[in-house]
């Protein structure tokens, strides 16, 4: 008997058969109604307003049967894959097959625009709590990695997991998973934060919405300000906004597109401290960055891409020394010569600009060993270090300059 | 509520509070179906009122039963009695379009059996308004002539009307110009709406949301083609009252408003999901639907145009619109198919764009 084996399956077939015969029927019936009440109409049986009253009718049952059409389809699906939605709750990792380590998993993804290659063959994984950032030149490929992890966007080839999902399929499970902070804010100015925060609860379905609200507005410092319209507040309030929707509905992987971007040195300390706390909370951030400083303050581990390929995948630390830390030496002597020792006799690559003798350390532990040669051939007025910068790690990776 | 309700209506109650709070954008909405109510209405009283100067040489019986038969001619000018100095003057000067003189000695020449000459001196820059005064002072001299009862006339109009009453030019015009108010008023919001979300990158964001992007924009629409049909109502109101068209069936005049506007506004938000920028939104829906709006019956019912260009009037909203419109305040049928289908082709134009918005959103 029709649905009676247990199976689950044919029930929801007779069910959705059933909702499109009603909105074929629906549909047909529109049609009749208007065309029998037209031809009374023109043969001066029915009056305007009944005319108009069976058109409006029609209408109403034609938004029906359309509605039926779709809803028929999609409840079906529904009701047998879709898990219960999870409101404010951490998804836990699903362990549907094999156990699974990552938050995120790119394996060989390959995007292509027009004749451009965005993305070649990249790699990559962000465990369970952990911060990975992506860091990289303008046109690197950052933005478009976010994208497609999200599902924006569908690789040519290669496999990309978010918490076991398919990204490529951007199922409403996925979507329910990840929050996102994109390089545009995506604000609206006219809106008050309060009333912005409300648009994405509806859209997130977000149980005890106004508590969460309270909640993540709190979290960022800005509960004070909910009913402020976006249009007046700061960069770093904005970014710390849009930070707070991405937590709304309680992501467990968290993707930040250049989340510091425009945002003043104060705000960038403020919202480093926010994201600090999301790993504390046990979730997964890949953020991308142009920034290594953010990257070292904010990351377990750093991505280099450039023109869409890996460069490197290392924790900061092993990248900033692998580039080496410069040591600044000021005299009151002969910097030129000063130089000269140093190169001679730590066996370091020493150059002078502006009369202070920058010298590159290939290991952090040279530095006492310099700082005392320095001292014997001159008197050193100053001495300080200087951490490499993205220029000077892409300059070690590529052998060129960092383009804009 | 379902979580595609709950979406939708909080995309429909921002786009609602962003109206309300932009009265810039508010007023825009206002003043744009107004502008293009008014615009249509000066080209049609451009050519309503000709002005003609009369130079009456002679005031005798003769001379005004000719004027009398001048005015009764179906014409569309507006005899201005002067004398000669001024005509020429004005002439001169484009305040008028030509100059009728009825010469001294007009009735004894005409009670003589004589051929009289009536001297039409015309600007034929705008051979329109050139052709209706030529066309008309030989009519006029058939009436006089019947009126008269001269022996050489022998055949007299016997006029037919189709219609129990005339349409005027401009109360025809400013009817399918509320139609076509109704469509540029929707395409226009529709399309700068779906068009801000990506300028704002709030698109992206609605395509994350569990239930997509679909139900967020399609409130937005419905925001959208709310404020359209406020918009496009004044118009319809101003036509009623300011023009006093008053319309044979009211409620239709509504029903065809909000179907028109709702099908206009899926079908910009549609092409404003496409273009994702504001700034072209306009000028590409507006310069798209002017052209379908003329070639859509709306200055005139009837189709003389041929085939081809009555078949591409079909492609857009304007012209399902406009045939219903002008039956909603005149009575009269202007199309070959019946309301009803035109009214169902607004709806499905609505919903066949509100069904590829996912597609083109995704893109």
């Amino acid at each position: 008997m029709a649905g009676s084996d247990g199976s689950g399956l044919t029930g929801p077939l007779v069910r959705g058969v059933a909702m499109r015969s009603t909105a074929a029927l629906g549909a047909a019936a529109a049609v009749i109604a208007v065309t029998a009440a037209e031809a009374a109409h023109d043969e001066g049986r029915v009056d305007e307003a009944g005319f108009v009253l069976v058109g409006v009718v029609a209408l109403g049952l034609l938004f029906l049967a359309y509605h039926l059409w779709r809803g028929g389809g999609v409840r079906i699906a529904v009701s047998r894959t879709v898990a219960p939605q999870v409101g404010v709750r951490v998804l836990p990792v699903p362990t549907t097959s094999a156990p699974q380590r990552d938050a995120i998993r790119l394996d060989g993804i390959t995007v292509r625009y027009g004749l451009r290659l965005a993305l070649d063959d990249v790699s990559l994984r962000v465990g369970a709590g952990e911060i990975v950032g992506l860091l990289g030149p303008n046109g690197a490929g950052k933005t478009t990695t976010v994208d497609v992890c999200c599902g924006l966007r569908r690789p040519i080839a290669g496999t990309v997991c978010v918490l076991g999902h398919d990204a490529t399929t951007s199922s409403a499970d996925l979507r329910r998973s990840i929050g996102v902070v994109p390089q545009e804010t995506g604000l609206y100015p006219e809106l008050t934060g309060a009333e912005y925060m409300s648009l994405f609860a509806a859209m997130y379905d977000v149980k005890s919405s106004p508590a969460r609200i309270e909640q993540v507005l709190a979290l960022m410092g800005l509960w004070d300000r909910r009913n402020t319209r976006i249009g007046g507040f700061s960069g770093g309030m904005k970014r710390r906004l849009a930070l707070a929707r991405a937590l709304l509905h309680d992501p467990p992987v968290l993707f930040l597109d250049e989340p510091t971007l425009g945002v003043d040195v104060h705000g960038r300390r403020a919202l480093w401290d926010h994201v600090s706390r999301l790993r504390d909370e046990g979730r997964s951030v890949l953020l991308t960055t142009n920034y290594l400083e953010e990257a070292t303050a904010l990351c377990d581990r750093v991505v280099i891409l450039d023109e869409g390929r890996v460069l490197a995948d290392e924790r900061p630390d092993a990248l900033r020394r692998q580039s080496g830390t410069t040591l600044l030496l000021e005299t009151d002597g002969d910097a030129q010569l000063l130089a000269r020792i140093l190169a001679e006799r730590c066996d370091v690559e020493a150059t002078v600009t502006d009369g202070v003798v920058a010298v590159s350390l290939p290991r952090d532990d040279l530095t006492a060993h310099v700082v005392r040669v320095a001292a014997d051939a001159a008197t050193v007025t100053s001495v300080r270090t200087e951490q490499p910068t993205l220029e000077d790690v892409f300059l070690r990776l590529t052998g060129q300059e960092l383009r804009e | 509520m379902s979580s595609w309700w709950r979406a939708f209506d909080g995309g429909l109650r921002t786009q609602l509070r962003s109206f309300l709070r932009t009265p810039m954008t508010a007023f825009l909405v206002l003043i744009l179906p107004i502008n293009l109510l008014l615009l249509l209405s000066l080209f049609a009283l451009t050519g309503y009122n000709a002005p003609t100067a009369l130079v009456m040489g002679e005031d005798t019986a003769a001379a005004r039963s000719y004027v009398e038969a001048l005015e009764d001619t179906h014409n569309s000018f507006e005899l201005r009695p002067m004398d000669l100095a001024t005509a020429q003057d004005q002439l001169k000067r484009a305040r008028l379009v030509a100059i009728l003189e009825i010469p001294p000695g007009f009735e004894a020449g005409v009670q003589a059996g004589h051929t009289v000459p009536v001297n039409l001196t015309l600007d034929n820059v705008n051979l329109d308004m050139a052709e209706d005064v030529r066309r008309a002072v030989p009519a006029a001299a058939v009436i006089f002539a019947a009126r008269n009862a001269f022996p050489e006339v022998r055949i007299e109009a016997d006029l037919r009307n189709l219609l129990p009453r005339d349409t005027g030019y401009v109360q025809y015009l400013g009817v399918s110009a509320v139609a076509l108010a109704a469509c540029i008023a929707g395409a226009v919001l529709g399309g700068t709406v779906t068009a801000r979300e990506w300028e704002l990158g709030t698109a992206r964001l609605s395509q994350l949301a569990p239930g997509g992007a679909a139900a967020v924009l399609a409130g937005r629409l419905a925001a959208a083609a709310v404020a359209g049909v406020v918009a496009s109502s004044v118009t319809a109101l101003i036509v009623w009252f300011g023009y006093s068209v008053h319309p044979v069936h009211p409620l239709e005049v509504g029903l065809t408003l909000v179907a028109t506007v709702f099908a206009c506004t899926m079908l910009g938000g549609l092409v404003g999901a496409g273009l994702r920028r504001v700034m072209p939104v306009a000028p590409l829906l507006i310069g798209t639907l002017l052209p379908f709006y003329l070639d859509s019956g709306a200055l005139e019912p009837q189709r003389f145009d041929g085939e081809w260009l009555f078949a591409l009037a079909h492609l857009s909203p304007t012209y399902y619109s406009v045939g219903v419109m002008e039956h909603a305040y005149h009575g009269l049928v202007v199309t070959p198919e019946p309301r009803w289908l035109l009214l169902l082709a607004l709806v499905a134009i609505g919903l066949a764009s509100l069904a590829a918005l996912p597609r083109v959103a995704r893109r």
